[in-house]
């Protein structure tokens, strides 16, 4: 079932799965008729036979998503760390993989981005959070934080801020960067952390700030 | 009906063989697949030190394919035989090398040589430096000769969809290599809209996918129809078991499967079941379906 936002920037699809997933996986998701390559999306819940993912609008899959049925791969990736208390960030739909760990594990604090209303509106925040809007940034809010253990998901900009921020504390970053064949096979989705470089697909997608090198990529 | 194929005296139990690259050394894909499935295994590209490969980004989309430029990322010669020694013997063992100069490639297929049925040479790797080896045709020479020196195994010379196949297919013949894999990602580009500069660091990257499968099919025939004792392994675009005959019917002993395996590994199962129900239904061994389109095909 696909459910889109007011202005149908964001789709939130829901599909019929008995299995398991925990908070930090990933699915692939394409269509019988394509995209070619299946994309990766993170579960944003999975609850009563039923698995949802965020999706913002405008990538190839969405001309596919009302017209052929979807096929589902995974869960692929590591889960997140279950930590005590966490304060949790996110950027734009990197809410995705936040909202799966706060239905799941529950949070210390929360700061949300969204570049506007239109997604705010359109998924489940806890009350007991900050959302903050362009342009104004999480980073802004989350620097007055005094909690230790810290989840960020968003765009690799945000995710530079924070770590600037806050990567003395214990800080886990969920990483994105395009892939293709999601089980650690291809090569593509590469960082470069203190050990060498590493896959998103199968050594992440969760990576310590302290040990992956966010300037190692050309944009 | 029959799919075992033999190929410069090694025998394919069916005519797939996965590509260099995308199934790295096989470790995840037989998670999905049993090596009894397929023909045969080519390992991703050893050279002899470690190479870190490219910064990412190195994968684009694109509508019936991908762009990428991973750049060779392998452990070096030394890391990859404590790998080698565990690759699966149920199907043909292609180990695939790589490197800048003929001593490169003389080197690791001297030390690799034990563990491999067949050796391809990777000459036309879209996404390392500036030029592929397959441009510079006395390099090419050179290091075909420097491989055949060291090794009796069959050598398969890995070629580049942007120079002549003929040129290099005449190359790898004089060198005595026997089979010629036609062949590697084609180089391409893609800029970005936003910023106005190419998505990748290193500017090109390598295509592949279905959008690239009458490129190389057209490029197997010419092969074929100049050189008809070479044994060629079609590599392009195969998504299915239609593919594989279309590809041996333009003259490939063998066909290769990169893209598709990496999206989906399992479908090597349904795609050599498909191919065996199609060979039945055309009552042929899938030797005789070898270049058929050169002999005026079904008659």
């Amino acid at each position: 079932m696909l459910k889109r936002s007011a202005k149908g920037s964001y789709i939130l699809l829901d599909l019929p799965y008995e299995g398991k997933a925990l908070p930090g996986q990933f699915f692939t998701i394409t269509t019988s008729l394509g995209p070619y390559i299946p994309r990766p999306f993170s579960v944003y819940d999975l609850k009563d036979g039923k698995i949802s993912f965020l999706i913002k609008s405008g990538g190839e899959i969405e001309k596919f998503l009302d017209r052929a049925p979807v096929i589902m791969n995974g869960p692929f990736g590591n889960p997140l760390p279950e930590l005590k208390d966490p304060l949790l960030i996110s950027g734009g739909v990197g809410y995705a993989p936040i909202h799966f760990y706060i239905s799941k594990y529950g949070f210390g604090e929360l700061v949300a981005g969204f570049a506007d209303e239109e997604l705010f509106d359109f998924v489940d925040i806890p009350g007991s959070s900050v959302s903050v809007f362009d342009p104004t940034t999480p980073i802004e809010i989350v620097k007055f934080s005094t909690l230790e253990n810290i989840i960020a998901c968003g765009p690799i900009e945000m995710l530079k801020s924070v770590k600037k921020a806050l990567g003395q504390r214990s800080l886990y970053l969920i990483m994105e960067e395009k892939m293709a064949c999601a089980r650690g096979m291809c090569e593509g989705c590469a960082v470069m952390t203190s050990d060498g470089v590493k896959f998103v697909c199968k050594d992440g997608p969760t990576f310590k700030a302290s040990e992956v090198d966010l300037e190692w990529t050309y944009l | 009906m029959d799919l075992s194929v033999i190929v410069d005296g090694v025998k394919f139990k069916n005519p797939i063989v996965t590509a260099s690259g995308p199934l790295g050394f096989g470790d995840e894909f037989f998670k999905y697949v049993s090596a009894e499935k397929i023909g045969g295994f080519t390992t991703k590209t050893v050279t002899p030190k470690p190479i870190q490969g490219n910064i990412p980004p190195r994968i684009l989309y694109l509508e019936n394919g991908l762009l990428n430029s991973i750049g060779l990322q392998n452990p070096g010669v030394e890391k990859f035989k404590e790998i080698a020694a565990s690759l699966p013997k149920e199907c043909v063992k292609i180990i695939s090398v790589g490197g800048e100069r003929p001593e490169d490639f003389a080197e690791v297929t001297s030390k690799i040589e034990e563990f491999a049925d067949m050796i391809e040479i990777n000459l036309s790797c879209p996404n390392i430096g500036g030029k592929t080896i397959s441009s510079d045709f006395e390099l090419t020479k050179s290091v075909l000769a420097s491989c055949r020196e060291v090794t009796k195994k069959p050598l398969i010379a890995k070629i580049s969809p942007d120079v002549d196949p003929l040129i290099q297919s005449r190359i790898a013949i004089d060198a005595g290599v026997k089979i010629v894999n036609i062949g590697n990602s084609i180089q391409g580009m893609r800029i970005n809209l936003k910023t106005g500069r190419p998505f990748l660091k290193g500017v090109k990257g390598g295509l592949s996918g279905p959008a690239f499968m009458p490129v190389i099919l057209w490029k197997v025939y010419q092969v074929k129809d100049a050189f008809p004792d070479l044994s060629i392994i079609g590599l392009g675009g195969v998504r299915n078991a239609s593919d594989i005959i279309e590809y041996a019917m333009a003259g490939s002993s063998l066909v290769g499967i990169g893209t598709q395996f990496m999206i989906n590994p399992s479908s090597a199962v349904r795609i050599v079941d498909d191919l065996q129900n199609k060979i039945d239904s055309l009552k042929m061994n899938f030797a005789d379906l070898i270049g058929i389109s050169h002999r005026g095909g079904f008659i």
